[in-house]
């Protein structure tokens, strides 16, 4: 592992990242599973029934009441979680050999940044992290593992990786298990709708869906001068980039950005949108603490839909 | 030295070149161009940034626009290379009644110019001036025209001359209008010389003789100061040019009416009257009147009492008498008009101040014969006084000439006050070019050279132009570009930012 994440990874030392619900069955791990199982930890008493185990059998409460009970124990399992990564050629914005010393990374570093914070949080509570990433060399897989050395292989393998092509995320969702946690490190620019659409059925499904929108800090605050703004993926798309435009551009890029946190979280998935001038550390935990759902980023329109959502739950309880 | 056939094709060249250069100074071009991932939010629409500033663009670029442009215009313009030495071409426009003094025309024009390299004469009569009937003589102006087809030919039959110079001898009695020359006058491109009529090789004073004048007579006196006195007898003047002898005499030309040949029917009284002892002296006095007269000379009739053979009779006082402009007041009695039927076939020289005539001529044979009705006492001076000048002057004058006099050329035309060239002489290529097809570059390559090297100026400015806009699209073929990138650092607020990059 390259010793550039070394700083992100001393400052998540100590995180975990429980998963937000129970999961499903799956090998003995951390996380709340929906499982009932014969752990050591007591949850409740259940009147014993035929066919069950008679290990689980209360014997002292038999013998003091004469009524059998079986004990039942909340089992623990682990989640899977995939890191799915959008290399494509915007991701790749803004160029780093043209940057000057001190700017902020591009996206694509930002991403990857994520991706072994995430994935390292992940592996600190013996969850199997694994990777899939579409790039210039196509998709890349890295199996989901929970053995040490994994989010080293993780860095090499996504620091090796070139932005290129479109980035069709949505295909890359349906390799990964049914119950797996799926973090999506995207700039959405790409196959959105596909994308939202195929998160959906697999949170429904009981996957946890996290979606992280890079956003560069470039993106936000465009030149003053007189541009003629080309697409990367789609050089057919030519803008005109001038101050006048800007405004426009300016709301037209909010409403992208906070139409697209509904409809992630309308899919039951959560969404963080993170700026590449951002504090990685600190944006890694508000995805783990689950803020995503509720998250500071959110736009003034998600914050007016809540206000209204709030008001209308106020209303219906009263 | 380079002369050019249609140089407004030139200047054309160079006010293409000066708007060349004067967009480079102000283009409209595509901005920079940047690669821009949410490039979809922004507004669609077509770029024009107008740029302007002190250093044009594209500098090599505007070289070779411009060479080009004013290589091709220059080959267009027919280049036509010509020797410091001009070869100047003269043009002589003359009318054909002069064509026999040809040498003495062209001694004298030679005088006056000795760098022509060529003479070329254009004899124009009512034919050849198709457009004024009857030549140079009807109307000086119908000259340039025919100048300007001759200059035509000229320039297209002889390579070699570079320019003409245009003479225009106007004839003795050319009608000139100056409205009409003021007309035609821009057909020629350059100086127009003309040569006021040549002064008649006439002796300055005129041959008198005296038939019948007494010596103490006042016509005498009137007649020689104003002449010299020819003694020689007729078959000695007859060698010699004759249009200047006068012959002056007192009687009546009564029988020399009816044996000469003047239209003019005698009178059947005067006539009769005559008696027949003096038939023998007017016989005489006829056939000397009628020799002078048949060699071109002026027979003079002025009989003493004013009374002319086949006049009216009159009898009354005149205050002035005038002729040739010069009036002569004084207390005239006049004796006789010219009838109607004397005026037949003949013309004043002189006339009352009522506008009667006074004196008229009548052609005789090569010569002619004056009538005068003038009374002037025998002691009186009037006639050896300045202002009888136009009056002798009217009747000694060859003959024809007294009544019309010497037309003479207005100075305003003489120094070709209209002329635009400065003295210039026109240039041979203005009148190929009015042929159009015979406008050839001299050497006949030049034109090519000038256009293949325009050619190939233009070829390297593709290339130029190629190579810059592949440049161009290199530089910006990255994710964006260094100056996009500087100004969103500018404009980054964050410098907080823990470090999770190389």
């Amino acid at each position: 592992m390259t010793t550039a994440y070394g700083p992100l990874l001393d400052a998540l030392r100590g995180v975990r990242w429980p998963a937000r619900r129970a999961v499903g069955a799956a090998l003995p791990g951390a996380h709340r599973s929906r499982q009932r199982g014969t752990s050591g930890e007591f949850t409740e008493y259940r009147l014993y029934r035929q066919g069950d185990d008679p290990k689980q059998l209360d014997w002292k409460l038999l013998g003091r009441s004469d009524r059998a009970f079986v004990r039942l124990t909340d089992d623990r399992a682990l989640v899977p979680t995939w890191l799915v990564l959008d290399g494509s050629l915007s991701m790749a914005f803004p160029d780093e050999r043209s940057a000057l010393p001190g700017a902020p990374p591009n996206k694509w570093r930002t991403a990857r940044a994520l991706a072994v914070g995430l994935g390292a949080v992940a592996n600190a509570g013996s969850d199997p992290v694994g990777v899939l990433a579409v790039s210039d060399e196509g998709t890349t897989q890295i199996a989901a593992r929970t053995r040490r050395g994994t989010i080293a292989e993780i860095a090499r393998s996504l620091d090796a990786l070139h932005c290129g092509g479109s980035g069709w995320l949505a295909p890359l969702l349906t390799m990964t298990p049914m119950t797996a946690r799926i973090v999506v490190i995207s700039d959405m620019l790409g196959d959105l709708d596909a994308l939202i659409r195929t998160a959906a059925q697999r949170s429904a499904a009981g996957a946890i869906v996290e979606c992280v929108h890079v956003v560069a800090a470039e993106e936000l605050s465009l030149p003053s001068a007189a541009y003629l703004a080309r697409d990367p993926e789609r050089p057919e798309v030519e803008r005109v980039l001038e101050p006048r435009a800007l405004a426009v551009y300016r709301d037209r890029f909010a409403t992208f950005r906070a139409d697209t946190a509904r409809r992630w979280r309308a899919a039951g998935a959560g969404y963080t949108e993170v700026r590449t001038d951002a504090l990685l550390p600190r944006v890694v935990r508000q995805i783990v603490s689950g803020q995503g759902r509720t998250d500071s980023h959110r736009t003034e329109s998600d914050r007016a839909e809540q206000h209204r959502t709030e008001l209308h739950r106020r209303d219906g309880g009263s | 030295m380079i002369h050019f056939a249609v140089p407004w094709l030139l200047g054309a060249g160079l006010v293409g070149a000066a708007v060349i250069t004067a967009l480079h100074f102000l283009s409209v071009r595509r901005p920079p161009e940047l690669l821009l991932p949410t490039a979809r939010f922004l507004d669609e629409g077509r770029v024009r940034a107008v740029s302007s500033s002190a250093k044009p663009s594209d500098l090599l670029l505007l070289l070779l626009r411009v060479a080009a442009l004013l290589l091709a215009s220059a080959a267009f313009a027919v280049p036509q290379w010509v020797s410091r030495s001009h070869r100047v071409a003269r043009l002589v426009v003359a009318d054909v009644a002069v064509r026999a003094d040809s040498a003495a025309l062209l001694q004298g024009l030679a005088a006056k110019s000795s760098t022509e390299l060529l003479t070329r004469f254009v004899w124009t009569d009512s034919v050849d001036a198709a457009g004024a009937p009857g030549g140079l003589r009807a109307e000086l102006a119908a000259a340039l025209p025919i100048a300007v087809r001759a200059a035509t030919a000229l320039s297209a039959n002889v390579r070699d001359v570079d320019s003409i110079t245009l003479y225009v001898v106007a004839p003795t009695r050319a009608a000139v209008d100056t409205a009409s020359w003021r007309a035609w006058r821009g057909v020629w491109p350059g100086a127009v010389h003309v040569v006021p009529p040549a002064a008649r090789p006439t002796r300055q004073t005129p041959a008198v003789r005296f038939d019948g004048v007494g010596a103490d007579d006042v016509l005498r006196s009137a007649f020689m100061t104003r002449a010299t006195k020819s003694d020689l007898p007729a078959s000695a003047t007859d060698a010699q040019p004759a249009t200047r002898d006068v012959s002056v005499r007192r009687a009546p030309l009564a029988l020399a009416t009816a044996s000469s040949s003047f239209s003019a029917p005698a009178p059947a009284s005067a006539s009769a009257s005559a008696p027949s002892s003096s038939l023998a002296s007017a016989a005489a006095a006829a056939s000397a009147a009628s020799s002078t007269s048949a060699r071109g000379g002026v027979t003079v009739v002025w009989p003493e009492n004013g009374t002319v053979d086949g006049w009216q009779t009159a009898n009354d006082t005149v205050g002035a008498l005038a002729a040739n402009g010069v009036a002569v007041v004084a207390s005239w009695v006049r004796a006789s008009t010219p009838s109607p039927e004397s005026m037949r076939g003949a013309h004043a020289v002189a006339w009352w101040s009522d506008g009667v005539a006074a004196a008229i001529e009548r052609p005789l044979g090569r010569g002619c014969v004056r009538e005068v009705g003038i009374v002037v006492p025998p002691s009186s001076d009037l006639l050896l006084d300045a202002n009888a000048d136009g009056l002798m002057a009217a009747l000694m004058a060859p003959c024809a000439e007294a009544a019309s006099g010497e037309r003479t050329v207005p100075p305003a035309i003489v120094a070709d006050s209209l002329d635009t060239s400065k003295g210039a002489a026109a240039s041979a290529s203005h009148f190929r070019a009015m042929e159009g097809a015979g406008v050839r570059s001299s050497p006949s390559w030049l034109s090519a050279l000038l256009l293949a090297l325009a050619l190939t100026l233009l070829v390297s400015e593709w290339i130029v132009r190629d190579r810059g806009d592949r440049g161009d699209r290199g530089d910006r073929g990255a994710l964006g570009d260094r100056d996009s990138a500087v100004d969103a650092i500018t404009s980054r607020t964050n410098g907080q930012r823990v470090e999770a990059a190389p």
